[in-house]
């Protein structure tokens, strides 16, 4: 009798200790960085993660995790509201570009996120973090074409690797949910020309290929430099001139001029006077960190559809 | 080839010069990042010019042809010219055939002051920096180091200047460079850079005005110092003995150059190459006599600048070029061209 229950109680220990390697299970994300190919296994939570993106940073206290953030990077806009006090209590590890890689081993991080130029060979390359025992993770958003899908990618793919699946499917969800919404509302109606105006005054910067391009053509728009093949490039004002743009969207951030001033530049611009965006004032302002790839971006489209097609809404 | 040609053919060779010239700045206006019907765009430029009916045009046609390429050819010509007339005066003063418009540090200085607006935006006091004062007033503190530090009682030093002018070049690289680098926005940037390297893209009607201006004033000044940018090149003690009066000439020489590379550079970027090519190139073809020199080259100057401004603007439309960009890149291969195939002669 002694020796079954001792069998037992040895089948079930091990048992019990087999669990919790079953229980966290290994997420696999396969990825490029600087020409080389990639799996990056995540067999554990992380517990210390340095985020150096903004749109990062938000999809992180999206997901209910600013608990394990120990720093982030400079920022592109303010926090939306619902996050303010919790973000108020991170660390800021560099105010203006990147750390030092002093600073950021400083701060022991298991995880790192941020834009892929985090992870060139000038910041953070993937042998660095290896050496150091920092998980890195690319956000799918920054790999071209980059769509709302790739988003819900990330979205899951995070859910995935801090095992908080739910809240990740929740968001996701509800994104789904609203650009159906927005997309129902506009159905049927031509899309409107949209300008992207980020900065500049001798020549204009805008966004054209990825992320940007395919909000404005989900909230009903068509951007006039969606054929080349960079995400964000310079242009010339001969061509925004020449394609009438109905509507144009001009990005803030922090690090950029005061939008006041941009927008004062536009609208007295002697040779974009004629332009229908600035004739009827049509111009819409929306942050950075909305088109680089956060919850965020489901509200800009809907800003962005409400101002191309007032009367869907 | 031309060097001993008499005056009737130069005179036939420069008025060719300025048919070509005039057509360069007709093919350019017509052509752009934006396809616009040539003949649309005659109607426009002399509806605009006439003050006539132009209703019938869209008015973002007119505004790409009037307000937009047409004062961008102009001052591409006048910069062309200006540069070119500002390296021949700085080569003949130097004795140097190395030497081009920017060896005095000017360009320097100029993109030091453009960055700051660029990139820093608002100084405290001054408020916000406009670009193309900000970049004037590097070039003219620039200047006055150069000048106080490179002359003694009244004198200049040529060789001292040249010195003074190369430290102070690699002083305001690095300053441009700090501030580059210190500056967290990678678009801004982006279009620091791009403006660094000589561009058009944000010439309007207000800049012609000072191009051909300062241009006009340029020559005014110096087409009368021929005989005396002759003497110099073959030697200064030499000059003095037949009377040149070296103090005065060499003053005014330097500063219509620099006032000339300050405005243009001020308007349009530190564009490199040409000041230091063309005059080369012309040397080559109508010898060294400056005369005819600076005739033959600012025309060439004009043309090849405007034609580098087009490819510029057409390569690889929507995005512009910086012209500098093109004029090393086309420049060069005939550069060397002519070197190989020529007994060239810096001073004869």
């Amino acid at each position: 009798m002694n020796r079954q229950w001792r069998k037992v109680t040895a089948l079930g220990l091990v048992m019990a200790c087999a669990l919790p390697m079953t229980a966290g299970a290994a997420t696999t994300v396969h990825t490029e960085l600087s020409g080389k190919e990639y799996d990056i296994e995540y067999t554990e939570v992380p517990e210390r993660v340095v985020t150096l993106a903004n749109f990062t940073t938000e999809m992180l206290l999206e997901l209910g995790l600013s608990d394990k953030i120990v720093g982030y990077g400079y920022m592109d806009n303010e926090v939306p509201e619902e996050y303010a006090e919790e973000f108020s209590k991170l660390t800021c590890i560099s105010e203006a570009s990147n750390p030092s890689q002093e600073d950021l081993l400083a701060a022991e991080p298991d995880f790192l996120t941020g834009w892929y130029s985090t992870f060139s060979d000038t910041n953070f390359p993937y042998d660095f973090c290896e050496e150091n025992g920092i998980k890195p993770y690319i956000p799918r958003v920054e790999y071209a074409p980059a769509t709302i899908e790739s988003v819900y990618e990330d979205f899951t793919n995070l859910g995935e690797i801090f095992q908080v699946q739910d809240r990740a499917n929740e968001i996701v969800t509800d994104m789904k949910n609203r650009i159906e919404a927005v997309q129902t509302a506009v159905e049927g109606k031509d899309p409107v020309s949209v300008f992207v105006y980020d900065s500049g005054e001798d020549a204009p910067f805008t966004a054209s290929a990825g992320l940007p391009t395919n909000m404005i053509e989900l909230a009903g728009g068509t951007n006039i430099f969606a054929d080349t093949e960079k995400n964000w490039t310079a242009a010339a004002w001969e061509d925004v001139i020449a394609a009438e743009p109905e509507c144009i969207v001009v990005m803030d951030y922090i690090a950029s001029d005061p939008i006041d001033q941009k927008l004062e530049f536009l609208k007295s611009s002697d040779i974009l006077a004629d332009v229908p965006a600035i004739k009827n004032d049509n111009i819409i302002v929306i942050d950075l960190t909305d088109v680089t790839g956060c919850y965020r971006s489901v509200d800009a489209i809907e800003t962005m559809a409400k101002a191309f097609h007032p009367d869907c809404f | 080839m031309l060097r001993h040609s008499k005056k009737g053919v130069m005179t036939g060779v420069y008025a060719a010069l300025v048919v070509l010239l005039v057509l360069t700045l007709v093919f350019a206006v017509n052509f752009g990042s934006v396809d616009i019907y040539y003949k649309d765009v005659f109607r426009i430029i002399y509806g605009k010019l006439t003050g006539g009916d132009l209703s019938s045009y869209k008015s973002s046609q007119i505004n790409i042809i009037w307000a937009l390429r047409l004062p961008k050819v102009i001052v591409a010509a006048c910069t062309g010219a200006g540069l070119v007339l500002t390296g021949i005066l700085m080569q003949a003063i130097t004795k140097n055939p190395l030497a081009d418009p920017y060896v005095l540090g000017i360009s320097s200085g100029a993109s030091a002051g453009a960055v700051v607006s660029l990139l820093i935006g608002t100084l405290p006091v001054i408020g916000r920096v406009p670009l193309a004062e900000s970049a004037f007033a590097g070039a003219l503190l620039t200047a006055v180091i150069v000048f106080i530090f490179g002359s003694k009682n009244g004198k200049i030093n040529t060789t001292k200047m040249i010195l003074v002018g190369m430290a102070l070049s690699s002083f305001f690289s690095a300053a441009t460079n700090i501030i580059i680098f210190l500056t967290p926005d990678a678009r801004r940037v982006q279009s620091a850079t791009f403006w660094l390297s000589g561009s058009f893209a944000g010439t309007d009607w207000s800049d012609v005005p000072l191009a051909i201006g300062v241009l006009v004033l340029g020559l005014i000044l110096t087409l009368p110092l021929t005989r005396e940018l002759d003497a110099l090149l073959v030697g200064e003690d030499i000059a003095r003995n037949t009377g040149v009066n070296t103090v005065r000439v060499k003053w005014i020489l330097i500063l219509v150059s620099t006032l000339l590379t300050a405005i243009l550079v001020s308007m349009s970027g530190a564009i490199g190459f040409v000041g230091f090519v063309i005059p080369h190139i012309s040397r080559n073809i109508v010898g060294a006599a400056h005369k005819r020199l600076i005739w033959f080259s600012i025309l060439l100057g004009a043309i090849f600048l405007v034609w580098a401004d087009l490819f510029a603007r057409i390569m690889f439309s929507p995005q512009e070029l910086p012209v500098g960009v093109v004029t090393s890149l086309c420049g060069t291969p005939a550069f060397l061209w002519m070197l190989r195939k020529s007994r060239y002669s810096f001073s004869k």
